[in-house]
């Protein structure tokens, strides 16, 4: 089973303080992992920490072998004037070291296949920049899922989305999440993800604290969250 | 004299300058395409420009070095070897330091605008100072890329054909990388080391091009290629298609308007790709209604 941790770290950007400190976090197979934090509080750094995008400042980070890492971030992150197509977007998934040697019909099929596990197959040859919000995260989405990932990442997958494309984005999590797959899904919407998180993590003041999931999802565990 | 009639002796003339703009309109779009992907089409005016300015601190140099002078004397210009390193070199430089400062600006068309007037200044500067620079220099800068000889074409060719063969091996790191870095460090691929490769391959590819062709001709193939390639394109393949398409059209197009009117070779391509460019957009316009 992967499993992915972060030992004794600091994290932050080179030259700067750290904006969380001594993060202990572990996350395995089967875990659904909510982190909650308000805007600022390092929810993104903690993420792109364990993606390894952001090297730590000291602590170590712990991956087993072999982990698929599966990252999606915010669609606002992306260029909408990219010209690049759904099927583009998502063959992306499929260019790491991993499915090298993969035939070009057996790329094509696996990408049908991410695409239609979000209803979106009927859109493989659209331009990404067309699509809404909502559907190009769950083309993002795609993306990650066709590399078949053992832990996935998602970076606020259902801001600025609607409420049939969240449900949809968050059924598919949980799916991917009972199958055996690590999912880390960063949220400020705690209460949609109340009925689908078995683990919860707040970000607050630079520390990193895990906590029930019916607790952080409390009146009081939202105040603590916004206060 | 008619063009079909003299067809030997304009291939006898032109021969190697009509290579060269195949090289450059095969490539620079190319080049352009990742600079446009990656939200730099900006720097594709102010990178030949500095390469411009490394030639003029190359020529205001010469006097240093006996041996390359002498060749001066004989040939009319430098060794394009000696060049080289000054024009690639000054790319590189600026391409390392404007993807470094422009980071996340949102002024980075002021800034854009600071690095142009400054490399512009520079060149001129360097030139004045220049005994041997002034003409040579002033007929590069028109674009006439006439007086390639068989040196300058070989080093224009390898240049060129090492940041294709870049391209074409690492053609996914770079695409990933333009569209999502963290995908890309995600996914396992070399992104850091890519990274100083492209500065080295496209520096060259630009210091290469203004040395031997002129920089209104690279300006006109980095830019204008993708531009008209995004009005069109419905994805990567055929954003790359039709920038190539664009970029090797403008170059075959230019020869006919610059032998029958005289034209300097660089400003026809850069209008017949301009002519291209607001064709498309016109034809975007047509089928989106």
């Amino acid at each position: 089973m992967s499993r992915l941790a972060l030992h004794q770290a600091d994290l932050g950007y080179r030259h700067g303080q750290a904006i969380l400190a001594g993060v202990e976090l572990a996350v395995e197979g089967g875990d659904f992992m909510l982190l909650a934090g308000a805007n600022g509080s390092g929810k993104s750094t903690l993420i792109r920490s364990l993606l390894g995008t952001l090297p730590l400042l000291s602590g170590s980070r712990i991956a087993d072998h072999p982990l698929r890492l599966g990252y999606v971030p915010q669609q606002l992150e992306l260029d909408s004037q990219f010209p690049v197509s759904v099927a583009d977007v998502v063959r992306m998934g499929l260019w790491g070291k991993q499915e090298k040697g993969l035939t070009k019909p057996a790329t094509e099929d696996r990408v049908r296949e991410a695409l239609a596990s979000v209803s979106l197959e009927h859109r493989q040859d659209d331009l990404f920049g067309r699509l809404s919000g909502g559907q190009k995260q769950r083309v993002l989405l795609a993306r990650s899922l066709v590399m078949r990932p053992t832990l996935m990442l998602l970076d606020e997958p259902v801001s600025g989305v609607d409420a049939k494309a969240t449900e949809i984005i968050l059924h598919i999590l949980h799916h991917q999440a009972q199958a055996g797959t690590a999912v880390v899904l960063v949220s400020h919407q705690p209460l949609a993800l109340r009925d689908f998180a078995n683990r919860a993590v707040l970000v607050k003041d630079g520390l990193v604290e895990e906590l029930p999931v019916p607790v952080l999802c409390s009146s009081e565990g939202l105040e603590k969250l916004w206060a | 004299m008619g063009l079909i009639e003299d067809f030997d002796l304009y291939v006898e003339l032109f021969g190697l300058s009509f290579l060269a703009s195949l090289v450059v309109g095969i490539v620079l779009p190319l080049v352009g395409a990742l600079m446009f992907l990656r939200r730099e089409a900006f720097l594709g005016i102010a990178v030949p420009q500095f390469a411009a300015a490394g030639i003029a601190l190359g020529l205001l140099m010469l006097p240093w070095w006996p041996t390359m002078s002498a060749y001066f004397l004989d040939h009319g210009h430098p060794p394009m070897s000696y060049l080289l390193p000054f024009a690639a070199g000054a790319a590189c430089l600026a391409l390392t330091v404007f993807g470094t400062l422009s980071r996340g600006r949102k002024d980075r068309g002021a800034l854009l605008a600071g690095a142009f007037t400054a490399a512009s200044a520079m060149a001129i500067l360097f030139l004045s100072e220049a005994p041997a620079g002034s003409n040579l220099a002033e007929t590069v800068m028109r674009g006439e890329v006439l007086l390639l000889d068989v040196h300058g074409l070989g080093i224009l060719a390898g240049v060129n054909l090492l940041c294709l063969i870049f391209m074409m091996i690492f053609r996914k790191v770079l695409l990933v990388a333009a569209f999502d870095q963290d995908q890309a460090v995600s996914l396992g691929l070399p992104v850091q080391r890519v990274k100083i490769l492209r500065l080295l391959v496209v520096g060259g590819s630009i210091g290469a091009g203004v040395m031997t062709v002129g920089p209104i001709l690279v300006f006109g193939l980095l830019f204008l290629p993708p531009l008209a390639a995004s009005f069109l394109a419905r994805s990567i393949k055929s954003f790359l298609i039709w920038g190539q398409v664009v970029g090797l059209g403008a170059v075959l197009l230019a020869w006919p308007l610059s032998l029958q009117f005289d034209w300097p070779y660089g400003p026809a391509v850069v209008m017949a790709a301009t002519a291209m460019t607001i064709l498309l957009r016109i034809l975007k316009g047509t089928t989106a209604r």
